[in-house]
């Protein structure tokens, strides 16, 4: 795992440095002199060769010290470490609702093939898909917020402000983000359940005389979800970088925004140090899948 | 078959449905606003109720601000938004009215030059705290000084002060700035010098607090989410500020704003986009402050490379900009044309230049004939994103500018990219922007025209304008002054390195019952007069 993210860090680094654009550029402001410009591109270590800037940072970062933001002159840590638990609230909220809704829609209409309750939920899954979320988002709120005045616009409360008031504003930005995973998972399982629901083994478990909820439940869907699992796997990590679409439009204090920024104004030591750390979750979550996999197929097993 | 017809049936339901929710999307939009009355006096006037209830003490504003707070310190950020924070929370000598054509005593009572222009004696305000109990005193103006200019770190207005050769502290309440040179908009630049309590030690750590003598003191500051400000109760004026709490929550998303507007999730807005001023102008819950602001909408040439090398083709350019379109077709009405980088509120400002181009094809083509460009030519506009409305101008421009064979191909780059091109390695041919703030001026002349300045991103080189903005320094006879910057405008005007276009209105929102704000055309949020009638 370390090489991997070693590898990553190199590949950022190198990026970083082939695109144009001065990191300098958002600290100027008219009336500053070529020398100032250049004591601040000093004071940021600008001027220093690259591979000791890339040193400098990675010796740091085996010490756990991920620097100094440039923009904010905070630490990168103390800022990943407030943006992140928002995203992953956010995350798993939003990975929940589509699990439940796909997964549970994907199996009815496994099921009843063919039925008008499987055309309606595949139709609906195809809206999930298509559906351009930040547009998706902007409705709810006018919804909700504007015409019905049942949820707050954006933000985020504390959990300390109450469940109910934390969860009010959770609750948009989760749907938001859920709605295409919701479709994607839905026809996942639908095609996955359909594969298993012909195999022999429970055409065996219906002759045994079990009932059709233990075949469904106890055997079918569990050999039924191992793409799901790969699914949901990936896409934790993938969320986890940060919904920016998302978190723009909910005003919702995730790592999507500072990683965005950051980017924009060049900021590379936050950069760096936010892509460590999402590289470190998605290689993680993947491990985690690979675990859990065992669990629902004896036939794999790790080595 | 029973499976076909239902298929067919579902799908035309889902349509229906989509359809639906299109149109519920789109009926909160209203119908194109009119442009309303943008003559300088109306968009001047800040809109403060005259209201016969006197302020009441308490309550607390959420204002929405458009970008997240970057810096706190407020010696090193550059930015709005940040500015729009502390302000609230630290002080300076001298502070300008909502005009910007005043200074007034802030933490300085009075001030006297002496005859040569090279001293300014200033007495300081008694009684006044840091919010870390500290008593103002001269060791603090001393000490901030210092700190602004430090060498290693300055500010990035520093530059403003450069003049400065020493400060004496002649007692608590007297200091004196001695100047190299007499620099007549030395007060206009002491405006960011910021005053902080004198901390040798180094203890406060200005990334993570800010202490000042502000009405409000800082609380707290979670990142990407907000930050509070509190009342500060040892203010040095009696009885303010009225408000009890500040927070200030960072929307981007300009949609998402308006609707926390709506709903009150926040009761104070700092950005309005102007395609929504006439909504909220209609809307009984809400106060709309508007203000012909600071900002200046322009189309450069880089002067070194062809065809803008020749003058003559410059000033072509200048009658392709149909200024009175793009202010109704990109600010939807909320834009006033300008031939100038200066304000028209400001004492300098020529107003013999105005019209001095117009939207005129005609003599557009004759002057590229004269050019020896009858044919036309191709080039290309570099613009960023980071300012979308300048996009649209560009495509404006190049619209025109193809009806005279010329053609511009319009290039997007990132802000970052942007400043490297253009103002770093005079890699381009033509840009649009615009231009900021400015208060004397020679902020709107000196750093964007003199030779060998860095801002003078268009590489203009003229020994006439030289002589004139250097003079403009020196001399602190205002009529004087003025003489020298009519005379500034005019050669530009002629010379035309660059066309100014339109200042752009500045528009903020609260809910009514948020009473006292005053627009500021600068986008300064002074929060020290607002109170919340409830």
């Amino acid at each position: 795992m370390i090489p991997v993210l070693v590898g990553v860090s190199l590949v950022i680094f190198i990026l970083l440095q082939l695109i144009p654009g001065d990191p300098i550029s958002i600290y100027i402001v008219p009336g500053m002199t070529e020398t100032q410009i250049e004591a601040l591109r000093h004071e940021i270590g600008l001027d220093r060769p690259l591979w000791v800037q890339y040193s400098i940072w990675l010796g740091n970062v085996l010490q756990g010290d991920f620097g100094i933001s440039t923009r904010s002159k905070r630490p990168v840590l103390f800022l990943i470490g407030q943006h992140l638990p928002a995203t992953l609230e956010l995350t798993v909220a939003s990975l929940l609702i589509a699990s439940v809704v796909g997964i549970f829609s994907g199996v009815v209409s496994a099921l009843k093939r063919y039925t008008i309750t499987d055309y309606v939920f595949t139709s609906l899954a195809l809206f999930g898909i298509s559906m351009p979320n930040f547009w998706f988002g902007i409705l709810l709120i006018m919804l909700f917020s504007l015409y019905l005045g049942w949820l707050p616009a954006s933000g985020y409360a504390p959990w300390s402000d109450g469940l109910l008031k934390h969860l009010s504003h959770l609750i948009l930005p989760a749907i938001t983000l859920g709605l295409f995973n919701a479709g994607a998972l839905m026809r996942f399982t639908r095609s996955s359940m359909l594969k298993v629901i012909s195999q022999d083994y429970i055409r065996t478990a219906r002759a045994k005389g079990l009932m059709e909820n233990v075949v469904i439940y106890r055997h079918a869907l569990k050999n039924g979800l191992i793409p799901t699992l790969t699914f949901l796997g990936l896409q934790f990590g993938f969320l986890m970088a940060g919904a920016v679409i998302i978190e723009q439009v909910f005003a919702w204090p995730g790592i999507g925004r500072l990683t965005l920024t950051a980017i924009l104004v060049r900021d590379y030591p936050l950069v760096m140090g936010i892509v460590l750390v999402i590289a470190t979750i998605f290689v993680l979550s993947n491990l985690v899948v690979d675990v859990l996999y065992t669990w629902l197929d004896p036939r794999i097993r790790l080595k | 078959m029973k499976s076909r017809s239902s298929f067919g049936f579902i799908s035309l339901l889902i349509v229906v449905l989509s359809v639906v929710l299109f149109v519920v999307a789109c009926a909160s939009e209203t119908g194109e606003p009119s442009p309303t009355d943008t003559s300088s006096e109306s968009a001047a006037e800040a809109t403060v109720e005259v209201v016969d209830a006197s302020p009441k003490s308490g309550g607390t504003l959420t204002v929405g601000i458009s970008t997240e707070v970057a810096i706190l310190d407020p010696h090193k950020s550059p930015t709005l938004a940040d500015h729009q924070v502390y302000q609230n929370v630290v002080e300076r000598l001298v502070a300008f009215d909502p005009d910007f054509t005043q200074l007034n005593p802030e933490l300085a009572t009075d001030w006297t030059i002496s005859d040569d222009g090279l001293s300014y004696t200033f007495t300081l305000r008694e009684g006044v705290k840091f919010h870390n109990g500290k008593d103002f005193t001269a060791d603090d103006v001393i000490y901030s000084y210092n700190r602004f200019m430090n060498p290693e770190s300055p500010s990035p207005y520093a530059n403003g002060l450069a003049g400065v050769n020493s400060l004496e502290k002649v007692d608590d309440h007297t200091i004196v700035f001695n100047l190299d040179f007499p620099f007549a908009a030395f007060l206009s630049k002491l405006e960011f010098m910021w005053i902080l309590p004198a901390d040798p030690e180094g203890e406060i750590d200005y990334a993570q607090t800010i202490v000042g003598t502000g009405p409000f003191e800082f609380t707290e500051w979670v990142t990407g989410d907000h930050v509070t400000l509190a009342k500060f109760d040892g203010y040095w004026e009696e009885g303010l500020p009225y408000l009890d709490e500040v927070i200030y929550k960072p929307i981007e998303e300009e949609a998402t704003r308006l609707v926390e507007l709506q709903t009150g999730g926040v009761n104070f807005v700092a950005s309005v986009a102007f395609k929504d001023v006439a909504k909220l102008e209609n809307d009984e819950a809400i106060t709309v402050y508007r203000t012909l602001g600071l900002a200046r909408d322009h189309f450069g040439f880089n002067v070194n490379v062809e065809p803008f090398d020749n003058v003559k083709v410059r000033q072509a350019m200048g009658y392709l900009i149909d200024r009175e379109g793009i202010a109704a077709a990109v600010f939807e009405g909320y834009a006033v044309p300008a031939y100038t980088n200066i304000p028209k509120t400001n004492w300098g400002f020529n107003p013999a230049i105005e019209g001095a181009y117009s939207y005129d094809l005609e003599k557009a083509r004759q002057l590229l004939e004269e050019a020896g460009y009858g044919d036309g030519f191709k080039s290309s506009i570099k613009v960023t994103p980071a300012y979308p409305l300048t996009i649209k101008i560009a495509e404006l421009i190049a619209e025109a500018a193809a009806e005279v064979n010329v053609e511009f191909e319009i290039v997007q780059l990132d802000f970052a990219t942007w400043i490297d091109d253009v103002a770093t390695n005079d890699n381009y041919e033509a840009e649009v922007l615009l231009t900021l703030g400015g208060t004397d001026p020679d902020d709107f002349f000196y750093q964007w025209h003199h030779s060998g300045e860095y801002f003078n991103i268009w590489r203009f080189n003229s020994d006439e304008l030289d002589a004139l903005v250097e003079k403009g320094r020196e001399t602190s006879d205002q009529d004087e002054r003025q003489k020298i910057y009519y005379e500034v405008q005019e050669l530009l005007v002629e010379q035309a390195p660059v066309h100014h276009m339109v200042y752009r209105e500045s528009v903020m929102a609260s809910d009514v019952i948020v009473k006292g704000f005053d627009m500021y055309a600068r986008e300064d949020l002074v929060l020290k007069y607002v109170w919340i009638d409830e």
